[in-house]
């Protein structure tokens, strides 16, 4: 394709509001990138300088930048490439103001482009660059993105059904991922701001459609998990979970593999089917599951050594080290229901749990001993007290070991 | 992936259970898969491409309380009374060997 052809066609494109046409002209890899750079003898932005004025600003500069993007893209400029989409992005803002939610298809597919370039390039800095350069396009990336979603959320002009507003989730999900890959998530707090302060003229989030919502809430529901808002967060995990559709196998994994560890913590186990559809969350978390449900302390410890490594790098290792707790406490409910009669024992010898513990692997002192038992009643395990001067456990009559789901945590998370 | 030793199989009662000396689970390795939140194939679907059937009885919706279905994804309700396993064995025969030692001591 020659380049006066690629421009009419642009330019055509604009003028109907052919989103389609447009995200084929546009995208860095599409059939009509590479018609125009095999067609194309001199792509270099001064060789172009003559197209300008052929079609309407910005397109003509549009233009002769997107092939630029191709052109280093293609020969893996990573870095150059990148700074191209970034200005041909900055080229389309102001033009963009203007518009209707039509153009949002596009910016949607310019916008994928530039995280992927600023990815791209970042990862050509760490393994090549020299100490000078820094690999810092997607944190650039994350700003544009960041513009961008300012231009939806101020539409003013436009009726409701044709907002810009209706991109502001979207981009809003792309920030999130440049700032999760770029290990800032503190910079994801102007997005929020800026989504509370204006929730009254912005659609509610459930007329969106649901790949914006979902990915909107997953972010959200992981900022709360690192914020240790267990409750907030597996609401957020629940709604992303149950809301992917069955094709999106990687995402729902994503979202079980922080719900798993949180509803642990609460006593609230992966059922065999569940697992049974997520194998590689199976393999991690069918053990510590199987270990809380029998009580086994002993087979907990092993697999959360065993389990260490993947555990860290999927960013939940201490919350599942956490539910240890839990296991712990199944142990002594274990010991107490072994050692009643056809009547439930209310005083248990301390040095009973202390053989348990042993038989499991932790030959701890009696001390020790009753310091995780004053713990378990302090954290509402079990009800009871313990007699130190006679060495007895003394536990309520009534439901000594209450219900997990009943619990009251005396310093929630 | 490759198979992992299956989750259960404690050693049978031995007879020197304390001393027993399993050897350590290997490490499972890092994945190093990218752990971002992958882009849908479509923009929208419906309710019967999803999970969403389940959310009723999900242990964290409202009014889900009592016995949740067969097919429920979750399970609440599980305590193990099972007071014949491996460890209930040799938690008897452990205590009733320390008494027997202490029995002179211990005071009842």
């Amino acid at each position: 394709m020659k380049f006066p052809t690629y421009l009419a066609q642009l330019a055509s494109a604009v003028a109907e509001q052919d989103a389609g046409t447009l995200i084929g002209l546009l995208q860095v890899e599409s059939p009509w990138s590479k018609e125009l750079l095999r067609d194309v003898t001199n792509p270099f932005r001064h060789a172009l300088q003559g197209f300008k004025g052929l079609c309407e600003p910005p397109w003509d500069e549009i233009a002769i930048t997107h092939l630029q993007v191709v052109s280093k893209a293609t020969s893996r400029e990573f870095g150059v490439a990148y700074k191209e989409q970034a200005k041909m992005i900055v080229d389309l803002l102001k033009w963009f103001q203007t518009q209707t939610s039509w153009f949002l298809p596009v910016l949607y597919r310019v916008l994928d482009d530039l995280r992927d370039l600023a990815g791209r390039a970042d990862e050509d800095v760490m393994e090549h660059g020299g100490p000078s350069k820094q690999a810092d396009s997607l944190e650039d990336a994350a700003r544009i993105i960041g513009t961008c979603f300012s231009a939806c959320m101020t539409d003013r002009a436009h009726a409701v059904g044709v907002s810009r507003k209706w991109g502001i989730y979207y981009i809003a999900g792309l920030a999130m991922k440049c700032y999760f890959r770029i290990s800032k998530t503190f910079l994801s707090k102007n997005i929020i701001r800026a989504i509370e302060a204006n929730s009254d003229t912005i659609p509610p989030l459930e007329s969106y459609p649901r790949s914006h919502q979902v990915t909107w809430r997953y972010y959200i529901a992981l900022l709360d998990f690192l914020g240790e808002n267990y409750d907030k967060a597996e609401r957020g995990f629940v709604s992303t979970f149950y809301g992917c559709p069955f094709s999106a196998v990687r995402n729902k994994e994503l979202a079980l593999n922080y719900l798993i560890p949180i509803r642990l913590l609460k006593g609230i186990l992966p059922s065999r089917k569940l697992l049974s559809r997520f194998p590689n969350l199976e393999t991690i978390y069918g053990p510590f599951t199987e270990a809380i449900r029998r009580g086994d302390i002993k087979e907990f410890d092993a697999r959360l050594a065993w389990a260490e490594v993947r555990l860290v790098e999927a960013g939940v290792y201490l919350t599942v080290e956490r539910a240890r707790e839990v296991c712990l406490s199944r142990m002594f409910r274990k010991t107490w229901l072994t050692l009643s009669g056809p009547e439930p024992l209310v005083r248990v010898p301390i040095s009973s749990f202390r053989v348990a513990l042993k038989i499991s692997g932790l030959d701890i002192s009696q001390e020790e001993v009753e310091c995780l038992l004053a713990n378990m009643i302090y954290k509402g395990y079990m009800r009871g007290y313990l007699s130190h001067g006679s060495g007895l456990l003394v536990l309520s009559k009534l439901d000594p070991f209450p219900s997990l789901l009943t619990r009251q945590d005396p310093a929630p998370l | 992936m490759s198979s992992t030793t299956p989750a259960t199989a404690p050693a049978t009662a031995t007879e020197k259970p304390a001393e027993e000396k399993k050897e350590p689970l290997p490490q499972l390795g890092a994945l190093e898969e990218d752990d971002e939140f992958e882009e849908f194939e479509t923009q929208d679907w419906e309710d019967a491409e999803t999970d969403l059937a389940f959310l009723k009885s999900d242990p964290g919706a409202p009014g889900a309380s009592g016995q949740p279905p067969a097919d429920s994804l979750w399970e609440e309700n599980w305590d193990d009374d099972d007071v014949d396993d491996d460890f209930s064995k040799l938690l008897r025969a452990e205590i009733e060997k320390t008494t027997q030692g202490e029995d002179t001591t211990m005071s009842h």
